[in-house]
């Protein structure tokens, strides 16, 4: 029973990062209609960049993490004013005819950071520091389930980081007018806001998002160069399960995708981590294909 | 189809499809017999082997051209399939003993079906599900196959056996050669694909899945059809791979294979039928000849990278579409045409999956002033009608033959609600055949829903739809097109990498060829194309577009788009015909053309519904007027007396007493509503 519990608090752990990979794609879905690949990447950049930071040039923990959020929101601006942006004028000005070739594009960003960054610190794991040492608390005793800082961290992380966002897009005028762009691009833009900045706008906010849930995970994980593809492809498989587009559906579907991982890994082994995605997935597809809390789209045409 | 025999002379369309093929099939052939030759020209055993496995991706990414490049459906999975093929045929022919080419169709038929399962799910929901899905299938597979390790060696790999005959164990050159060969098949069967209906419904899929289905082919199955065949690529491909290789291991068939095979697509150009062979050539070849060795790897990869993105943000139609403008423009400045040469070089218009006229804003000027089309003066107008009146009735066989007294098309109180928004509240409608029926009322009175509902893309809440007295309420909107339901859209659906006749030729229903007939020009194919062909030919002819024809669709202006997009409707040879905003952005005199093409298909017995914002224009087609507010019809009759009905008048200017009255005279609009922004 221990084993279940120890399972059940790793896997809340690991989806709730998951949960913020799928919160940093709705970020830029819901404003833009593109689908950024490259956010999962951005996850590994956090990564990357509090350990070089932190680790290589000495710097004080909340520097090393200001520094990474900033490096990490910087890259997703300048993926949109490279591999977004110009799409516009080559592809025409239809906001749903950008979303195959932006999937295309922001797969090469993807490639080009991933590529970058093992020329830079090679393709090794670099080891990282615990942000805290002590055990929180065992609940049940000495034998009971283990908690730790880190993990009670990453999920207060999480729910913070989501439950801000979701108050900025529903509560304030800029994260209204990024929804309305989802809505009507050109009604939005006739309404007074000005499109492309918010396009900016969406995609630094998802990458400080993303930064954030690599700097949350990185004393578990530590520094790896395949973490990138892992977190694009789990924070998509959260956001599809939960349903496109809410928040409360990406931590959902990222707690659901996080405890079949640890139940899969407790009981069977690690080498079958990867069936939990692709399981969840078929049988979500083919049961609600919109996700557990998605809503059915309502015009086609 | 009396009437389309009488042309004994093959259709022009198919004359010139054949020439492009044959001059694409003596490129390949030629290409092909110099790989042949290789072997005994020295090559080394290094180059044999760098340039058979090359051939071999080139077959997955020819796979992965039909489902991204034709159906413009995301799979990062080809390297799974890839996989599955070659650790079928591997294990099959070392560990139980298969004939190496026995083992093949286990191969593919494996691939096919894990494929199919992987897919079909996340090609229920569309759009990027299909791309992740099987990018964590391609993590999958090899995770699986390490864990299979007592019959795949797990993560250390295994050893495959050669191509034998018996005991007679084929050569290196020889294995080659039967790739070679492999290969030159599975582009001729891509080709093929390309050339026949179904390319053309992939096509039609990648730019607008609702028309898709208004053609009345089934939009999930064409996406499955398309996945299932570029499975099968994959698994040939691998099932090739593991006898020429010899030694297979998990490691060969990571994702960074998946996404090769995507870059290599995307960068040799989506669609078109070299850009496997010049991706492929760019990606595994040509690093080895031109860059130094040590950046072969990381470095190699970060300036394919960079090279994905470039080449989408630059040439969006990618490395072969520049070839063969380059090779154009070198043509025509041989034959003295510096100018022409100058015209080839231009980039095209957007070509990822857009219809023309998105890219262009709906005052686009008319047709060019040297390209008078017949229907511009009022005498050839009327030259042009009357052909038209003469010549459709013969091409629309099932309109002609309905009950023109009970209604073709009912909308029996219909409800819809969006959420809170009650966008329909018991609308109801007949429409008969032979008769023009409009539809108008104003901004979001539901006129664009209510169509909707009618072609199935809506499902009320209450209420039902009658086709020919049948209820269709429940059927989907392919199999209420297939019955005789046709339509168009707002925007125009236009192939810009087809011809106007190969545009038209995407509403030919009848005797609809399997794709494997498709994929191999089996007879039935064969008959299809040529009646398609001559349909399409005699369609456009009868709508005074002739010119069309041969025509490239990405030339055509927004009037010639519109008349491409009803043709295509007509193909299908509806008994109903829903069109959504047909006026919208022609000059007037094009109105003009369309009001007598619209008139001639009523008059052939189609029953037609029309949404229109211009009233003068409604006045003079229509039989009856439906007029609807909040969801609700408020008046109904002829248009002169829906125009004075007080409820309309109201409903578009308010309590207004002025307008009355003050109208018909001069033949003006009395109303005139400004275009909805949907």
């Amino acid at each position: 029973m221990v084993l279940f519990f120890q399972a059940v608090v790793s896997g809340l752990t690991i989806g709730a990062i998951y949960a913020l990979v799928a919160v940093g794609y709705n970020v830029v879905y819901a404003s833009t209609q593109v689908f950024n690949l490259a956010q999962g990447m951005l996850v590994m950049v956090g990564v990357m960049m509090t350990y070089e930071f932190r680790e290589v040039m000495g710097w004080p923990t909340v520097g090393a993490i200001a520094g990474a959020v900033v490096v990490a929101g910087l890259i997703n601006v300048a993926i949109e004013r490279v591999c977004v942006a110009p799409l516009e004028r080559t592809h025409g000005g239809v906001t749903t005819h950008l979303a195959l070739p932006a999937f295309v594009t922001t797969l090469g960003a993807s490639l080009v950071i991933v590529d970058a960054y093992e020329i830079i610190f090679g393709s090794q794991i670099l080891p990282f520091h615990q942000y805290f040492n002590a055990v929180a608390f065992n609940i049940g005793g000495h034998k009971g389930v283990h908690v730790g800082r880190q993990q009670l961290f990453m999920v207060v992380a999480a729910l913070v980081i989501a439950g801000a966002y979701h108050a900025f897009a529903k509560y304030t005028r800029w994260g209204l007018g990024l929804s309305a762009m989802a809505q009507n691009r050109e009604g939005a833009a006739l309404r007074g806001v000005p499109v492309a900045g918010a396009r900016i706008v969406a995609f630094l906010l998802a990458g400080v998002i993303s930064g954030l849930a690599g700097i949350a995970i990185a004393p578990v994980t530590f520094g790896d160069t395949t973490l990138g593809f892992n977190y694009a492809l789990k924070g998509f498989v959260a956001m599809a399960i939960g349903g496109f587009g809410s928040t409360t559906g990406a931590l959902v579907g990222g707690a659901v995708l996080g405890l079949s991982e640890a139940m899969l890994t407790t009981y069977g082994n690690d080498q079958y981590r990867i069936y939990a995605s692709l399981m969840l997935l078929i049988v979500v597809f083919t049961l609600r294909p919109r996700g557990i809390l998605g809503r059915q789209t309502i015009r086609t045409v | 189809m009396a009437a389309t025999r009488q042309h004994e002379a093959k259709p022009r369309q198919q004359v010139i499809a054949a020439r492009r093929y044959r001059f694409h099939a003596v490129l390949a052939l030629g290409a092909a017999a110099i790989l042949f030759a290789g072997p005994s020209l020295g090559w080394k055993v290094s180059t044999i082997h760098l340039v058979g496995s090359a051939a071999l991706y080139c077959v997955t990414v020819i796979g992965v051209n039909v489902v991204l490049g034709f159906a413009g459906q995301i799979t990062l999975g080809p390297a799974a399939t890839f996989a599955v093929g070659a650790y079928v045929g591997g294990v099959l022919s070392a560990r139980y003993h298969w004939n190496p080419f026995l083992a093949i169709i286990p191969a593919v038929v494996l691939a096919l079906v894990i494929g199919l399962i992987i897919g079909m799910p996340a090609l229920r929901v569309g759009g990027f599900y299909l791309a992740m899905v099987t990018a964590i299938a391609a993590l999958a597979v090899p995770s699986t196959v390490a864990n299979l390790h007592s019959i795949t060696g797990g993560s250390d790999g295994m050893s495959a056996r050669q191509l034998s005959i018996g005991h007679h164990i084929i050569s290196d050159a020889t294995t080659f050669r039967i790739i070679v060969i492999a290969t030159l098949l599975s582009a001729a069967v891509a080709a093929n694909i390309s050339r026949s209906a179904w390319g053309r419904w992939f096509r039609c899929l990648k730019v607008n899945e609702a028309g898709t289905s208004s053609l009345g082919v089934s939009v999930y199955q064409a996406k499955v059809i398309s996945f299932a065949w570029s499975a099968a690529f994959g698994g040939l491909a691998g099932a090739l791979f593991a006898p020429f290789e010899l030694s297979i291991a998990p490691a060969q068939f990571g994702f960074d294979l998946s996404t090769a095979f995507f870059v290599a697509l995307v960068v040799g150009g989506l669609g078109k039928a070299w850009a496997p062979v010049l991706g492929v050539a760019l990606y595994y070849i040509a690093p080895e000849y031109l860059l130094p060795k040590s950046y072969i790897g990381l470095k190699e990869q970060l300036i394919f990278a960079c090279l994905i993105i470039a080449v989408v943000v630059l040439i969006p139609d990618g490395l072969s579409a520049t070839v063969q403008r380059l090779s154009t423009a070198v043509w025509r400045l041989i034959r003295g045409s510096p100018q022409g040469a100058r015209e080839a070089l231009v980039l095209s218009e957007p070509s990822v999956g857009e219809s023309v006229i998105a890219a262009q804003p709906p005052e686009a000027p008319p047709i060019p002033a040297e390209e008078p089309s017949d229907g511009r003066s009022p005498e050839g107008r009327r030259d042009v009608a009357a052909r038209t009146r003469r010549e459709l009735p013969a091409l629309l066989a099932r309109a002609g033959s309905q009950d023109r007294t009970r209604p073709a098309l009912a909308a029996r109180d219909v409800v819809v609600r969006f959420g809170g928004v009650v966008a329909l509240d018991g609308a109801a409608l007949e429409v008969y055949a032979g008769q023009v029926t409009a539809l108008i009322g104003p901004n979001g009175s539901g006129k664009t829903t209510l169509l909707n509902v009618c072609s199935g893309f809506q499902t009320p809440n209450a209420g039902s739809i009658e086709l020919a007295g049948v209820d269709v309420t429940r059927t989907p909107s392919h199999r209420r097109a297939a019955a005789g339901l046709g339509r168009t859209f707002q925007q125009p659906i236009v192939f810009t990498d087809l011809s106007g006749a190969e545009n038209v030729m995407a509403g030919e229903m009848n005797n609809r060829p399997s794709s494997v007939a498709a994929a191999f020009r089996l007879p039935s194919s064969r008959r299809h194309e040529r009646a398609a062909a001559q349909r399409a030919e005699a369609l456009l002819g009868a709508l005074g577009v002739s010119h069309l024809v041969d025509r490239s669709a990405s030339k055509s202006s927004v009037a010639d788009s519109k008349i491409l997009d009803l043709a295509r409707a007509l193909a299908t040879d509806p008994c109903v015909l829903l069109l959504d905003e047909p006026a919208a952005g022609l000059g007037l005199d094009e109105v003009a053309v369309l009001e007598a093409l619209v008139r001639a298909t009523a008059q052939a017995g189609v029953a037609v519904l029309l949404v229109e914002h211009d009233v003068a224009f409604v006045g003079r087609i229509a039989d009856r007027v439906v007029a609807l507010e909040r969801g609700r019809v408020i008046a109904e009759g002829t248009p002169a007396e829906v125009r004075s009905h007080p409820d309309v008048l109201r409903s578009y200017f308010g309590d207004v007493d002025l307008v009355r009255g003050s109208d018909e005279a001069e033949g003006r609009p009395a109303v005139a509503v400004e275009a909805e922004h949907d």
